[in-house]
């Protein structure tokens, strides 16, 4: 048998209202983000990625258009998506930041009706400001 | 009927009651019959019942279908034997599976696909390994081309027991038909391990237990088809050598010939039903860790009103041309790809068309 690395897996949820290419960005964005893919890579062609998925070719290949519009990605034809080495974007202005506060309370509120315990949300936000002042302090 | 044929359709009914009995044991725990059910299911008292009907009609059709054979049956017999086994296989599953209906679960919407690691699996269709069939087909051909002038005119044709069926004039092109024949199946059969390497899953994981088992499965499945491919091909190539070459024909007796054929159809069996029972449907027996029993069932992620009549996946949106199969063990083509449609002509044609070239 052979072990399953969670640092390369993709994992979506049909009966999420978030549309599926949302979901294929968002953990592919994770991965680049987090340097798990790194630049000069190649991902898994549209067609391998959406068999293994179980969803259409077009489900994916618009995630990877969208990932191509932010900068992550050039699309060859027949040869895969590359990875690139994207340039940092200028520091966000003052409305983005109000914008992305206004996400994170919003999740955490959708997290706390969920059931989770405000310890539990405080660790899972700790847990990451952890690794980005870790990522901080390396750059 | 040779007493010989008769002894091969006593052992493919014999095999065939086997491999029905053991059918709803192969496949996932939470699939039963071909539907999305909870893993405790089956051991439940309605799921218990459901087997046992299934195993009752499946002994009855075995009871029946044996007992027309019985003194040994000619032509109509052994067709009514063979008829009667597989239509109450198929009438006992068309129960069972509507019986396992009314207990449907709805399975997990989770997928998950892994990608880009370090422990990829080799390459699953064989390698050199792959060309063995078409070089031990290749050298009885041989054998028949140089020794061409000691062969019989005219050449016995043998499909039955150990009396020819018929005989054909003595050409090359007789000569070499049953290679032909055989290089075309093994060929199809190589079509059908390609696009199971490429067009099926090969790690849509169990979300709900173990999540490595699908990759091995997947292997073992083109393994299975690769021995099914020598096994093709050292059948055609004893035949040639034992039953019409010159060296042997005369001093093996046909009808131990004929029972060398049988043994060459039958050696591969008992590992490949040990394979199955040993993986179950897509490796589930590979895994240890079991889900919890009222976890959501995580199925072989395709949805259920996907498999008309619980046997056909037809599914447009699955991009998939090979999926896992709802009966036993291996895979099942994605009616809604034209690929697959092609295939499934290719495999009723291709023979067909073979024989119709070598004949004309």
């Amino acid at each position: 048998m052979y072990s399953v690395s969670e640092a390369r897996t993709i994992r979506i949820d049909l009966a999420s209202p978030e549309p599926v290419y949302k979901q294929i960005v968002s953990a592919l964005r994770t991965h680049l983000v987090n340097e798990r893919i790194k630049p000069g890579e190649t991902l898994p062609p549209v067609r391998e990625l959406a068999i293994e998925l179980g969803v259409h070719f077009n489900t994916v290949a618009e995630a990877y258009r969208m990932l191509a519009d932010q900068g992550w990605l050039e699309l060859r034809p027949r040869r895969g998506a590359l990875v690139l080495d994207r340039q940092t974007p200028h520091p966000p202005q003052k409305q983005e930041r109000q914008s992305f506060a206004k996400r994170l309370d919003e999740m955490v509120a959708e997290a706390l009706s969920q059931g989770l315990k405000p310890k539990q949300v405080a660790d899972e936000l700790k847990h990451l400001a952890d690794g980005l002042k870790g990522k901080e302090s390396t750059a | 009927m040779t007493t010989e044929l008769w002894v091969a359709v006593i052992a493919a009914d014999s095999l065939t009651l086997f491999l029905l009995w053991i059918l709803p044991t192969l496949s996932r725990p939470d699939l039963f019959f071909g539907v999305t059910v909870q893993q405790d299911f089956r051991e439940s008292p309605e799921g218990r019942g459901i087997l046992r009907r299934y195993r009752w009609i499946v002994l009855l059709s075995g009871a029946v279908a044996t007992g027309v054979l019985f003194p040994p049956a000619k032509g109509l017999g052994i067709v009514a034997s063979v008829l009667l086994l597989a239509g109450g296989g198929v009438f006992a599953w068309a129960v069972s599976h509507r019986s396992a209906r009314g207990h449907a679960a709805a399975p997990s919407t989770e997928r998950l696909a892994v990608f880009g690691g370090a422990d990829e699996p080799p390459s699953p269709r064989g390698g050199l390994a792959g060309l063995g069939p078409f070089l031990v087909l290749s050298s009885a051909a041989a054998y028949g081309y140089w020794h061409y002038d000691l062969l019989p005119d005219p050449l016995p044709v043998h499909w039955n027991g150990s009396s020819p069926t018929r005989f054909v004039p003595k050409t090359l092109l007789a000569v070499l038909e049953p290679f032909i024949v055989a290089t075309g199946i093994c060929f199809i059969m190589e079509i059908i391990k390609w696009s199971q390497a490429n067009r099926s899953l090969t790690r849509r994981l169990t979300l709900t237990g173990g999540e490595t088992q699908e990759p091995a499965f997947h292997q073992m499945s083109l393994r299975a088809l690769l021995i099914v491919q020598y096994m093709i091909a050292a059948m055609f190539t004893w035949n040639m050598v034992v039953r019409r070459g010159p060296h042997l024909s005369h001093v093996i007796p046909q009808q131990w010939a004929f029972y060398g054929s049988l043994f060459i159809t039958l050696a591969p069996l008992p590992y490949l039903i040990y394979l199955s029972t040993h993986y179950g449907q897509g490796g589930w027996k590979l895994t240890s860790d079991g889900a919890a029993p009222d976890a959501q069932p995580a199925g072989d992620r395709t949805p259920d009103e996907c498999w008309k009549l619980g046997q056909f996946y037809y599914n447009p949106e699955d991009p998939a041309m090979w999926v896992q199969g709802r009966t036993g063990v291996g895979y099942a083509l994605n009616f809604a790809r034209p690929l697959s449609w092609v295939l499934l002509l290719s495999l009723a044609l291709g023979p067909l068309v073979i024989l119709w070239l070598t004949r004309r």
